[in-house]
């Protein structure tokens, strides 16, 4: 047993421990992006008192440059000849009054390619009633897509769509997704377990499963059954499960809403206490469906392979492609209106199928209501 | 006399290092040589080392080491040995259980789960060899066994989730998977799956005991560091021998709740609520789907979850969510509007 020498009061590991505290304070101050406390996350009850059902927004979402409403074109005085009989080549908006539909195509400009003009899709060697881009076709599968929607949609009620609730301006929808590449199991299959994760991940979210789109955005299976003795009588497999699971954390992040949008956390599955919302929801999953299966994926052929997924899909929609983190896109700003092009005979829809059919007027009131005032304690309907 | 600081100890003893109790004829040599660090003497006392291990620490550490393997080469196998997509994906990777189908037989190939079991299996031994570890050194130091019987409520817990629960469901399908996001998407569906976790009442106990070890950890903690002054430090003289520090700390808690903790109740106050909080956890869990299979039905039954108004406007169900309810409710269809729906109606605003 020796003395241990005196060893200086300071040292190396110590100043390295202090640095790193440091760093970390800094990395977790100023990575992240924080709500700032002028900035708070406004909250709104309006379940019951003292059950904390509640929906929150946030003043960062709405002022988002994405989710400001752009500016309208004036509507042009009309013509009086049809679009069909002014111009060559019309298969759409044959009947639309030519005045409109030239309204309506600088409209389209601005909302999808506001910098590349007329000629994103119309080639300015040609002339603008050739189909030789392929921008120029899918537009008009788009078009079609837009005046189902409008015609027929139970999901997007009186307001409507136009392009840029999608698009924003961008030629690709800022959020759009691609199936995951199919693993290939490594060393003869030594291990099975595919990646179930995007490896052509942009963003944070874009790294979850794709599994849930794939299943419930695009194929025909039912998000049910994940409850023990819930509505369906039937239990889920708890791999199913997860993708569920996953799939309404997506919509939730979409819609910059929490679980009590539209559910009572404390029975997810019961439809007696969920909120009237996940009626429009439950439309809504439905609508995302008929777009991706029946108007994107069928548009393969048009699209040239650099605008392919890594297995060769085309980008698709989910939630967020229009809510872009606001439960209503755009704050519900009825953006269709005046577009009479944007409007397609209402029936034999293939979005809105056997299901689709009007909620109640009282709903429709109480989602048309303004922005909720902060931290209040509104009581819906006691 | 010198007394607690509140952030870090201001007290160090730095001189000759205690080499410990003399080693018996059959135990294996400590490790690592004694240093004295000053910083962490700040946090603890300043003396770092000799360790012991032994066989069980050895053959938990190999045990352990393999597990860790068996999960992180099945990882990176999952990404085509990308070292970037490995690093990158960390978060997100997953090792699961058998598929259901499997049942409950440990003889599952291994790309269909074998591999879950055998990191399960190997998890397992090097948890069992560090509590026998535990226990052996606590029996050599010529201590009791506590702190082997707290942890061996933890391991009730981790065993109940991942392999008592599912031997009792009948399939490995039931027990988490292992993987950061993967484990902890499986608590947040599971909870969902059986009913919501709330409602379960030993879920309740787990957490009124886990809360209620952190208030009592605060709350003696902040005891002895105040009367510290008085050399409150010495707990288990003052056990017995009540100085002016325990007179004062009991006073203190009489005056401000009337009931007072005594310098050795406090500690078993403390040491049961933390085996009550992993044990309690057990019970909750083994009861899941077993006994209960929706705790919020079951908290419905026993009054535990009380109905609220309704506070939302009248809504009609899409047709073939009615119907599920319908038959879900014998026909009542509760208080939902099940009636037809009406017609759809033109969108006035588009078409202007």
């Amino acid at each position: 047993m020796t003395p241990l020498e005196k060893r200086p009061r300071s040292s190396l590991l110590g100043v390295f421990l202090l640095a790193a505290a440091f760093a970390t304070l800094l990395f977790v101050v100023l990575v992240p992006t924080w709500d700032a406390p002028w900035d708070p996350i406004e909250s709104r009850e309006w379940g019951w008192r003292g059950i904390a059902m509640n929906t929150f927004t946030s003043e960062r979402t709405r002022s988002d440059p994405l989710n400001l409403v752009p500016a309208s074109i004036e509507p042009f005085e009309a013509r009086g000849v049809s679009a069909g009989e002014a111009y060559e080549n019309i298969q759409v908006l044959g009947d639309l009054d030519a005045a409109q539909f030239d309204h309506l195509m600088l409209s389209i400009t601005e909302w999808v390619a506001p910098e590349e003009g007329c000629a994103y899709c119309h080639n300015p060697d040609a002339s603008f009633a050739a189909d030789d881009m392929y921008t120029k076709k899918v537009a008009r599968r788009m078009l079609t897509m837009v005046r189902d929607i409008n015609a027929n949609s139970r999901h997007v009620g009186n307001v409507g769509v136009t392009c840029y609730t999608c698009h924003r301006g961008q030629g690709v929808p800022q959020r759009h997704w691609f199936k995951a590449a199919e693993p290939k199991p490594p060393m003869g299959g030594i291990v099975g377990k595919p990646p179930p994760w995007n490896r052509t991940a942009k963003t944070m979210r874009d790294f979850f499963p794709r599994a849930p789109f794939e299943n419930y955005l695009l194929d025909d299976q039912q998000i049910m059954g994940a409850q023990a003795r819930s509505v369906s009588g039937e239990v889920t497999d708890l791999a199913d499960l997860e993708n569920i699971y996953i799939l309404m954390m997506q919509m939730s992040d979409g819609l910059g809403g929490n679980c009590n949008f539209c559910h009572n956390s404390r029975a997810f599955a019961d439809w007696s206490q969920s909120t009237p919302k996940r009626i429009t929801a439950w439309y809504g999953i439905r609508m995302t469906r008929g777009i991706n299966r029946d108007y994107l994926t069928k548009m393969h052929d048009l699209f040239p392979a650099d605008r392919l997924g890594p297995l060769g899909d085309v980008a698709k929609v989910d939630c967020g492609t229009c809510h872009n983190g606001m439960s209503r896109p755009l704050g519900g700003a009825p953006m269709a209106r005046g577009y009479e092009g944007l409007r397609g005979p209402g029936s034999g829809s293939a979005i809105t199928r056997e299901t689709a059919f009007e909620t109640r007027l009282p709903y429709e009131a109480e989602i048309t209501e303004p922005a909720p005032t902060p931290a209040s304690l509104q009581q819906g309907g006691e | 006399m010198a007394s607690f600081h509140s952030l870090y100890s201001q007290i160090q003893i730095h001189g000759p290092y205690d080499p410990g109790l003399p080693l018996k004829g059959h135990e294996s040599p400590r490790l690592i040589k004694p240093v004295l660090n000053r910083w962490i003497g700040k946090i603890g006392d300043p003396q770092i080392g000799p360790t012991y291990l032994g066989f069980c620490g050895i053959a938990s550490l190999i045990c352990g080491f393999i597990a860790i393997e068996i999960i992180g080469l099945n990882f990176w196998a999952s990404v085509d040995w990308n070292p970037v997509a490995f690093i990158e994906g960390i978060a997100w990777h997953r090792l699961d259980p058998p598929e259901a189908k499997w049942g409950f037989t440990p003889f599952v190939p291994l790309t269909e789960g074998g591999w879950w079991i055998w990191a399960g299996f190997f998890l397992t031994a090097s948890i069992l060899l560090w509590w026998c570890r535990m226990y052996l050194r606590a029996k050599a130091l010529g201590m009791s066994t506590h702190v082997a019987w707290a942890f061996a409520s933890a391991i009730f817990l981790y065993l109940s989730l991942g392999f008592i629960r599912p031997m009792l469901m009948g399939s490995w399908h039931e027990a988490p998977p292992f993987g950061i996001i993967p484990h902890l998407n499986w608590t947040a569906s599971f909870s969902v799956l059986y009913g919501n976790f709330y409602y379960n009442p030993f879920h309740c106990f787990s957490i009124v005991f886990l809360y209620g070890s952190v208030l009592l950890f605060a709350m003696h903690g902040g005891t002895i560091l105040a009367v510290s002054r008085f050399g409150g430090e010495r707990e288990t003289e003052e056990i017995v021998d009540r100085g002016t520090a325990a007179e004062r700390g009991a006073l203190f808690w009489r005056w401000t709740m009337g009931f007072n903790a005594t310098f050795e109740s406090v500690h078993r106050w403390a040491y049961w609520f933390a085996i009550l909080t992993t044990f309690s956890g057990a019970i909750g869990i083994l009861l899941t789907g077993t006994v209960v299979d929706n705790w919020y039905l079951w908290g419905v039954k026993w009054g535990l979850a009380p109905e609220y108004p309704a506070t939302y406007p009248d809504m009609t169900l899409p047709p073939e969510i009615a119907e599920q309810v319908r038959a879900a409710t014998g026909g009542t269809g509760a208080s939902l509007d099940l009636s037809a729906p009406p017609a759809p109606a033109p969108s006035p605003e588009v078409s202007r």
